[in-house]
């Protein structure tokens, strides 16, 4: 990891439940509690992890799309939740998110040449002919069609509709690109598109991803490292290689176990499938919140939460990391 | 690092087609389309249109003069000369009614529009908001809501006394708070959407979100609510008037006329119930076409 662009330090996100009637404290959901994570320049980092396990929230709380209940984000060593307007403003240009469903995230009222301009305009960075030509590059590197421009969204397939989300975060040269599960609405054959777009992009316009997904073999093409996610918390962190081939978390371990294999022949190799159903994120289980479903608990995984310690370049929290 | 133009246009699997004309106005036409297929929403649009070009043309149509009082022709029975007969004045049912058509065309446009427009403000202001405006905004239209409409309108009638303006104002008063309950709950379904969401990582300002995100996609259902808040507030400026707070004599408002006809139902019926029937038509007119506007506009809300 060369420079570093994005550190989280302390980051928490607590969401109130409703208070009751009766003065009653709702219930707190614990979506992210207490993570520290830096994503490096040009990299492509992987959170992963089951529903739910706060891996949306997190990525939102890097942007500033969501406030933290505590704890700071550093980008380029700026604190993104203390900008005054003008730096805020600067720092919208450096960020922008990919959502998950191409059918909300393009506004059906409005033409494909102002969805993708909106962002150019809001900036004043370009008007009128000038917007146009830009529009119509930024359509061009996403592989749509330039004369599309005067479309509505609903004129589109599902890629297509990817690929217009695509070019409206690009519209603003973001040097870290949020890619929020890019491709989970997508049919396979267009999943490999756009993966392999956004690869190109990384390449040809040196951006960062955080790429937020829960599916391992779309992770293990795209990303360099991976962080694993359970409850709000990293259980595990490290190079992409080193994760998916010797993990160190039992979470993980069964992750990769639970990943369909294509090749027959590989399919008698050792499977385990995770009993239980994830413990409510409103009262996680005290000491390692993975303890109720691990194999390989012991009386301290209760009593104990597991720190997240180096092992080598790699990062996990567990008592007993297997390998 | 400005990204490349000269990428080839069209990776491998997405085919570049070209298509001779891109449909733009996609949602008027279809909108269009949609209301010709449906025989009540095309009758109610045909009923319209007659009641709008009364309304405009009255002084051309009418074969006499509204107004125009005759003592030798009174209470005549519909006729030839008379086409609906005459009232108790001897004044020509028929062209009172068409010039009633004006009343009712702006009573039924303009105290719905201001209530449409204060309603959808207030609505969207509540919705995106939310919290404390929220509360202030939609406990007032709670508060609106709890009297009965009519009632209401009669007390600011009496209050203000009875004038074409006031009746804009008390229907206005009571009209807003049943849009904004509906523009604040769409508003707030819109909000969860990753377009709301992708407008404020772009940085763009509130208002704009709110003008140019959410306003837009409540335009359907504004539709729909404008052309069905039409009828009532038709009928309400009837019922006032027929309660004697609207508009008064000799104003040939249609209200008016059934209330000043129902003393002489028993010797000349025509008098009350000829305008009754020019309600019931417009009304019925209005609500045909909101259905059908509401079914070619329901595929548009679920997308």
């Amino acid at each position: 990891m060369a420079e570093t662009l994005v550190t989280s330090n302390g980051l928490k996100k607590y969401f109130a439940g409703s208070a009751g009637w009766f003065g009653k404290s709702g219930d707190v959901v614990r979506a992210v509690d207490n993570i520290n994570i830096a994503i490096g320049k040009n990299e492509t980092l992987a959170l992963v992890g089951e529903s739910g396990c706060g891996k949306s929230t997190l990525g939102r709380l890097l942007i500033n799309l969501l406030e933290p209940t505590e704890g700071e984000v550093y980008f380029k060593r700026q604190n993104i939740y203390k900008l005054n307007p003008a730096e805020r403003t600067a720092f919208r240009k450096q960020v922008q998110i990919i959502f998950q469903d191409p059918y909300a995230s393009l506004n059906p009222r409005m033409k494909v040449r102002s969805i993708i301009g909106e962002p150019l305009e809001t900036h004043s960075l370009a008007q009128g002919k000038e917007m146009d030509s830009r529009v119509g590059e930024l359509m061009n590197l996403v592989g749509l069609e330039k004369g599309y421009m005067t479309r509505y969204p609903h004129q589109f397939s599902g890629g297509q509709r990817q690929r217009i989300g695509i070019a409206r975060a690009l519209a603003l040269n973001p040097e870290l690109l949020i890619c929020d599960e890019p491709v989970s609405a997508l049919d396979v054959s267009i999943q490999s598109q756009i993966l392999n777009l956004l690869k190109d992009l990384q390449q040809q316009l040196g951006l960062t991803y955080l790429f937020i997904s829960h599916n391992l073999s779309v992770v293990r093409y795209m990303a360099n490292r991976v962080c694993v996610m359970f409850l709000g918390k990293v259980v595990e962190l490290g190079s992409c290689k080193a994760v998916f081939d010797q993990p160190l978390h039992p979470y993980t371990q069964f992750l990769m176990m639970a990943v369909p294999l294509p090749n027959p022949k590989l399919r008698n190799r050792e499977k385990r499938i995770l009993e239980g159903d994830v413990p409510s994120p409103i009262n996680p289980p005290p000491g390692c919140r993975f303890h109720t479903r691990c194999p390989y608990a012991k009386g301290i995984c209760a009593a104990e939460e597991p720190e997240l310690a180096d092992f080598g370049g790699r990062q996990c929290a567990c008592h007993f990391p297997l390998g | 690092m400005e990204p490349k133009a000269d990428m080839p246009s069209g990776p491998p699997g997405v085919p570049a087609r070209k298509e001779k004309e891109p449909v733009t106005e996609s949602f008027w036409r279809e909108l269009l389309y949609s209301i010709k297929q449906n025989r009540s929403a095309s009758l109610g649009g045909i009923g319209l249109l007659l009641f709008v070009a009364a309304a405009i043309f009255a002084p051309y149509i009418s074969p006499h003069d509204p107004y125009l009082v005759n003592l030798n022709a009174q209470f005549h029975r519909p006729s030839p000369e008379y086409p609906l007969g005459t009232d108790m004045y001897g004044r020509d049912i028929l062209s009172r009614i068409i010039h009633g058509s004006r009343i009712s065309l702006v009573i039924g446009l303009v105290p719905t529009a201001i209530s449409m427009a204060i309603g959808t403000i207030l609505g969207l202001l509540a919705g995106f908001y939310g919290g404390r405006t929220d509360s202030a905004i939609m406990r007032s239209a709670d508060i609106v809501m709890a009297f009965p409409s009519l009632l209401l309108a009669m007390v600011v009638m009496y209050t203000l006394g009875a004038s074409l303006l006031n009746i804009f104002i008390a229907l206005s008063l009571v009209g807003w708070a049943g849009i904004a309950r509906v523009v604040r709950a769409q508003t707030l379904s819109l909000k969860e959407k990753e377009f709301i969401e992708a407008a404020r990582a772009i940085g763009v300002k509130n208002r704009v979100v709110i003008a140019r995100h959410l306003f837009p996609n409540c335009v359907p259902s504004l539709l729909v609510l404008f052309t069905l808040g039409i009828p009532g507030a038709i009928l309400s400026e009837a019922s006032l008037s027929f309660l004697g707070v609207g508009a008064q004599p000799p104003t040939p408002s249609w209200g008016l006329m059934v209330s000043t006809g129902k003393e002489f139902l028993s010797v000349a019926p025509w008098v009350a119930i000829t305008p009754g029937i020019a309600i019931l038509l417009v009304v019925l007119a209005f609500n045909f076409l909101g259905d059908g506007l509401r079914d070619a506009l329901d595929p548009y809300m679920k997308h």
